[in-house]
């Protein structure tokens, strides 16, 4: 059953690689609404007390279980909402650009791989849902794969990120030994302090914390949509998801860690939001400086809060990076020196742009007042309060600065517009969040309740959160230039890239180490090429040797040969003739003798008759 | 003294048989020859034996078989010179070059 609010999208995603791409938006937002509707019917289930659970096999020992529990029940139907009016959203403004195919493939993979984080209640399916997001991140920062920026913004926030959810293998891994099951929500006590800090790791590279805040930069190189749900409401939030589901297993003594690492993005991002020179940057930055407030409320001891600000983070971010999709179309770029008082020209807009940043100031009853409230209350109710709360307040106040500066410089100023932007589609995606936004803050303590969680609550931080507000609007509305070219706003802006940053410290000398083993994988080529042609050469000498014996033989054979020729004409001229002459001799003699015979019988007679006689001579001479 | 002449007799048979036997130019009187020649010889033979060693009996036999060879040999030979009569039209040596070796 929750299997297919996973498996919907997937086909999804698959139907629009597969279909025409004039069909993709309508296949991909047909499964997105199928999800919300999904979505609603879980809530609705698990709200009627019947928390669902299914379990599948998965690897020996290891299976994979979905569970829809308070918890992930709100936080699936809060992504499937935001993802459904951002696709809605997106389909006027892919209607303008290319790349609808991996557009919309990637949003609907992303959307699936999201539930997964959310609905996973083992390890295995966790990290499978989470390095999903990371990819379909990559694959679709790099929409506009035609310009250089996208491809650098995609590989930085992979490389990044992938670096970071090493944190949370290892995590992973050690509460696996520890414990020997990979369920998520059963109690352990005693966990290694570096699981947590693994697990730190992690959310730190995935929620642009400092030092890993500067991907999420690179990656407003994609489509605004993009950036709206992935790099502002959902992916960043996947690390705070993290946090919310693990920090029943956290060791104590990580928590300080942790809202240190929030407190110092807070400021720090915050910062840099300041002095930005471009809207969707700014954005970013505000982005990092929020999580960072999410981090910090769970460090401090109250993850009620940061479950809080998540859910009403979401809806503000979303639509404000959607309204800025909308001025991107026309002025085809989001730099504040473009975008001068776009406002004018698109009143409506401007009107839910400006409503989705007083939020992120935290003006009241609007939905960001609350959850803002709940931060600055858990940063005062903490242990370390000073620093906490001080970390908290600034970051509110640095919030309404840059919304204030934003608001200022969207509508103070002249500039044209074509206006030639079919907004139809864009509009009503933003409504509904607005909406929300509107009338959210109401409903937030009831939810949170409603996940076992306590949203705390204290009248200094309401006081405190209200006047760092106002105070902030005003002075961005009022005091804060357009552009900011010294120096110390340079460094700032530039997500503190000291010493040359990652570039110089770890990817040059990766490339470096590369270009090493190049070299060295050449110099291994040529030894073994040496190898082959010096036994080949071998073999060639050996070729000669066996030549050198084969004109030996040769030669042998020709003096015998030769022999053979002296023996013949030896043979012809001296024992031929030799034996020729004494055949001769016999034949004369036989001719000779032959007159012996020559028919005269007397004379035969007479011959015999002389021989006796010789004969008996012989005899009487010799005695016998 | 009997001994010696008929020793001369002998040898004066065979002087004559072997004149004859070489003088002669027809086969049948070489053959006349031939005879005489062995008679001659028996004749020794049978001198020795009557006054040498009269008691001995077995020269007897060797002289019938001596005789017996003469009269053998003397039809083989009037064989032969029949056939040659009968092909040739003659029996004289003179005219049997064409027994000669083909040169």
């Amino acid at each position: 059953m929750l299997i297919l609010i996973i498996i919907i999208p997937i086909t999804a995603a698959l139907g629009v690689l597969m279909l025409r791409e004039k069909n993709a938006h309508r296949v991909a937002v047909t499964g997105s609404l199928l999800s919300l509707l999904l979505a609603g019917y879980i809530v609705w289930q698990v709200a009627a007390g019947k928390g669902i659970t299914n379990e599948f096999a998965g690897l020996p020992g290891i299976p994979f279980i979905l569970h829809a529990g308070q918890f992930s029940a709100i936080v699936l139907l809060i992504v499937t909402f935001v993802a459904f009016f951002i696709f809605l959203y997106s389909i006027g403004y892919m209607s303008l650009e290319k790349g609808k195919k991996t557009f919309w493939a990637g949003m609907s993979l992303f959307l699936a791989a999201m539930q997964l984080l959310v609905l996973s209640n083992d390890w295995v399916s966790f990290i499978m849902g989470w390095e999903l997001t990371g990819f379909a991140s990559y694959r679709l920062i790099a929409t506009w794969h035609h310009q250089q920026d996208a491809r650098e913004g995609s590989a930085k926030a992979f490389m990044i990120t992938r670096i970071t959810d090493m944190g949370l293998y290892l995590g992973v891994f050690l509460i696996f030994l520890q414990t020997g099951s990979s369920v998520i929500d059963i109690p352990i006590e005693n966990l290694t302090s570096l699981a947590g800090f693994a697990i730190l790791f992690a959310v730190m590279g995935k929620s642009a914390q400092v030092p890993f805040q500067s991907w999420l930069s690179g990656a407003m190189a994609g489509p605004t949509p993009v950036s709206s749900l992935l790099h502002s409401a959902t992916l960043v939030a996947a690390g705070i998801i993290l946090l919310l589901k693990s920090y029943h297993l956290l060791p104590a003594e990580v928590l300080p860690w942790i809202a240190a690492t929030g407190g110092i993005t807070i400021v720090a991002a915050g910062l840099t939001a300041v002095f930005s020179d471009d809207l969707k940057q700014m954005l970013a930055a505000s982005t990092s400086s929020h999580l960072g407030f999410m981090v910090l409320a769970v460090g401090a001891g109250y993850p009620g809060a940061a479950a809080a600000h998540l859910l009403a983070h979401a809806f503000m971010k979303s639509s404000l990076f959607l309204g800025a999709g909308i001025w991107q179309h026309d002025y085809e770029s989001t730099s504040f020196n473009k975008i001068r008082a776009a406002g004018k020209h698109y009143k409506f807009i401007y009107l839910l742009f400006a409503l989705s940043a007083a939020a992120l100031a935290g003006i009241p009853p609007l939905i960001g007042y609350f959850s803002k409230d709940a931060v600055l209350a858990a940063g005062l109710k903490s242990n370390s309060a000073f620093w906490y709360f001080s970390a908290a307040t600034a970051g509110a106040l640095l919030s309404a600065l840059y919304a204030g500066r934003a608001l200022s410089l969207l509508w103070n100023g002249n500039s044209k517009s074509n206006e030639a932007i079919p907004v139809w589609w864009m509009r009503t995606g933003m409504i509904f969040p607005a909406v929300l936004i509107i009338a959210g803050g109401f409903f937030l303590k009831p939810v949170l309740k409603f996940m076992h969680l306590v949203m705390p609550h204290s009248t200094a931080a309401i006081a405190i959160g209200i006047a760092a507000a106002v105070i902030g609007l005003a002075t961005g509305w009022l005091f804060l230039s357009k552009q900011y070219k010294n120096a110390v706003a340079n460094f700032i802006r530039n997500n503190y890239t000291i010493a040359g940053g990652y570039r110089r410290w770890v990817v040059e000398p990766a490339l470096q180490l590369a270009q090493m083993t190049v070299s060295v994988d050449k110099v291994l080529d040529k030894m073994v090429d040496g190898t082959g042609t010096m036994f080949y050469q071998l073999s060639r000498a050996v070729f000669i040797f066996e030549k050198i014996i084969g004109y030996l033989v040769q030669g042998i054979g020709q003096l015998g040969i030769w022999l053979g020729h002296i023996t013949d004409k030896s043979d012809d001229a001296g024992i031929d003739e030799a034996v020729r002459g004494i055949a001769n001799f016999f034949k004369k003699l036989g001719v000779k003798g032959q007159k012996l015979q020559n028919g005269m019988v007397h004379r035969e007679l007479l011959w015999s008759v002389a021989g006796f006689i010789g004969f008996i001579l012989i005899l009487i001479v010799l005695n016998l | 003294m009997e001994l010696t002449a008929s020793l001369i007799i002998g040898v004066v048979l065979f002087g004559i048989g072997l004149y004859g036997a070489l003088s002669q130019t027809n086969l049948v009187m070489i053959m006349m020859g031939v005879e005489l020649m062995l008679g001659a010889a028996m004749l020794n033979l049978v001198v020795f034996w009557r006054y040498l060693h009269p008691e001995t009996y077995s020269l007897q036999m060797f002289v019938l078989v001596g005789m017996t060879v003469m009269a053998l040999e003397a039809a083989v030979g009037f064989a032969v010179a029949t056939q040659r009569f009968r092909s040739k039209g003659s029996v004289e040596t003179e005219e049997a070059s064409n027994l000669k070796e083909e040169q």
